[in-house]
């Protein structure tokens, strides 16, 4: 391997990474405010980039003007899931939660399968050249998908980090019972991680399909390594799920230099267990 | 309607099975500072705990400045002018002394010379702003536990076991710190292990024996008894 495709392949796991990074941020937001594995994070994802698609078609919109209208329709669908579903197992076992996620995964699958077929599409027809800096090749969209996820993340942290919300959003991660002692309405803190979640979930199921190409399984194909990435990071941690991405979508690209690229999820899992072996909690302490 | 803090009246209650609380009922009226004590297992958390919609109350109601909180919203509660420090897991350890703060006061939003008021009573944290509460010592997190609560200027603020885990010279430190609140205003009522040094500085004690209040009197008139000791252990 040269250094220029092993740098070729470090730009790939970026962009693979910037994507699991979306979707891990919102498992990991959503085990740390409610405290289950929301399995159906990969068809909300897909679905957010559907809702892209449609914008694109019908409105005749550039991919990056779609972005925000799929990231806050999934946000609303998001926050109507658990209006509708999740908020009557509050009080139950994690595991009725983890089922019931899902059955919602099934349906956003169907949903997505009875609007637009069981097709394939892409968003935009034609070849985009790639850019050549130093024997590298760049493409646009890898450019647009990596720029935007760290505009979307820098986002992310100021208001995790600057706004009374978000700070909530942390101190009920970190213990909900002291929170709603200090007088958080957890209920309203909830809605919000939907809306964050969701939004994320879009951005990362937009980048994904501008990458390959859509079809009704496109996210629930990554669920596996954004759940490494998240636990790998330390689950509840937020950032924790944006080094986890970032770690298992390098190492998967430099992975197929040596392996099969069938063996890909794999290689999340192996990295999963070794990371784990060596700090049980995730890279960042993670929730209990 | 009265005047009173708070009104305990006849409380049944426990986390699930039976109950620990079997008629417990107590009042607060003013900013006084009032102790509770009594034997492990006699249901002294338990009861603040039921105070704060945490655990379940199956019977009795109690009444908080003039508004029935019986099984009541954790965040309502407070929003009724309520403060409450748990025993255990008092702070939000992933974030800063600041941060904690400010989560003290979110029914508040944002009140900066409130702030200053609180680093002033304990100043030891004004130096520790941007530090995780995950990382002070056991003294720190207390009066930061402590300061978080009085971020939303409760009228009564209620302690478990404040200096529980606390080195012996941190226990004075700390109830010295409880004085200081009562002068601001806010009624205390504590549960308390160092029943003589707590007592030496409260208005009234109460003595809790098998989820019921076996006696209350005049911290001075309880201190004073042969028998705490007894009164202290259940006998």
């Amino acid at each position: 391997m040269t250094i220029t495709d092993f740098l070729q392949l470090i730009i790939f796991g970026i962009v693979s990474g910037a994507i699991f990074a979306l979707g891990g941020i919102g498992i990991s937001v959503i085990f740390g405010i409610l405290r289950f594995a929301h399995l159906a994070h990969g068809d909300m994802m897909t679905f957010g980039a559907y809702l892209a698609l449609a914008a694109i078609t019908s409105l005749h919109l550039p991919v990056l003007a779609a972005l925000p209208i799929a990231m806050i329709g999934t946000a609303a669908a998001a926050i109507a899931i658990d209006y509708v579903f999740y908020r009557r197992f509050r009080q139950a076992r994690p595991v009725v939660l983890l089922i019931s996620s899902f059955g919602i995964a099934l349906v956003l699958r169907s949903a997505v399968q009875l609007i637009w077929g069981p097709g394939n599409y892409v968003y935009e027809s034609g070849i985009s050249i790639p850019y050549v800096i130093f024997d590298l090749r760049i493409k646009p969209d890898h450019l647009l998908i990596v720029a935007s996820t760290i505009a979307i993340i820098v986002a992310f942290h100021l208001f995790l980090t600057y706004t009374r919300l978000g700070k909530a959003m942390r101190a009920m991660s970190d213990d909900p019972d002291l929170a709603r002692v200090s007088g958080v309405d957890t209920e309203r803190v909830v809605v919000w991680t939907w809306a964050i979640g969701g939004a994320l979930a879009a951005a990362g199921g937009v980048f994904l399909a501008l990458d390959t190409q859509l079809n009704p399984l496109l996210c629930w194909n990554i669920l596996l390594p954004m759940f490494a990435a998240a636990i790998v990071g330390g689950i509840g941690r937020p950032y924790g799920a944006i080094a986890g991405g970032l770690l298992i979508g390098i190492v998967e690209e430099l992975s197929t230099s040596f392996i099969d690229p069938a063996y890909k999820p794999a290689v999340a899992f192996v990295i999963m267990v070794a990371v784990l072996l060596w700090r049980p909690t995730g890279i960042l302490k993670g929730t209990t | 309607m009265s005047d009173d803090l708070l009104v305990i009246d006849n409380v049944h209650g426990g986390y699930g099975g039976a109950d620990i609380l079997t008629g417990a009922s107590l009042r607060v009226s003013g900013p006084e500072i009032v102790v509770i004590v009594g034997p492990n297992g006699a249901g002294k958390s338990t009861l603040m705990k039921s105070i704060f919609g945490l655990v379940q109350i199956r019977g009795g109601t109690i009444s908080a400045l003039g508004h029935d909180i019986t099984n009541q919203r954790a965040d309502l509660i407070a929003k009724a002018g309520l403060a409450y420090v748990p025993q255990e897991r008092n702070v939000f350890p992933s974030l800063t002394v600041d941060e904690n703060l400010d989560m003290g006061g979110y029914l508040k939003k944002s009140d900066a010379a409130h702030k200053d008021r609180i680093y002033a009573i304990f100043p030891q944290l004004a130096n520790r702003k941007t530090q995780r509460a995950g990382s002070l010592s056991g003294g720190e997190r207390q009066m930061l536990a402590m300061g978080r609560a009085l971020m939303i200027e409760p009228k009564l603020l209620l302690l478990d076991e404040p200096t529980a885990a606390l080195a012996p010279k941190l226990v004075d430190e700390t109830l010295d710190k409880i004085g200081e609140i009562k002068a601001l205003g806010v009624g205390v009522l504590m549960v308390e292990q160092n029943a003589k040094q707590a007592l030496a500085r409260a208005d009234r004690g109460i003595v809790m024996v098998m989820g019921k209040v076996r006696m209350e009197d005049d911290a001075a008139n309880l201190l004073a008894r042969p028998d705490l000791p007894e009164l202290f252990l259940g006998g």
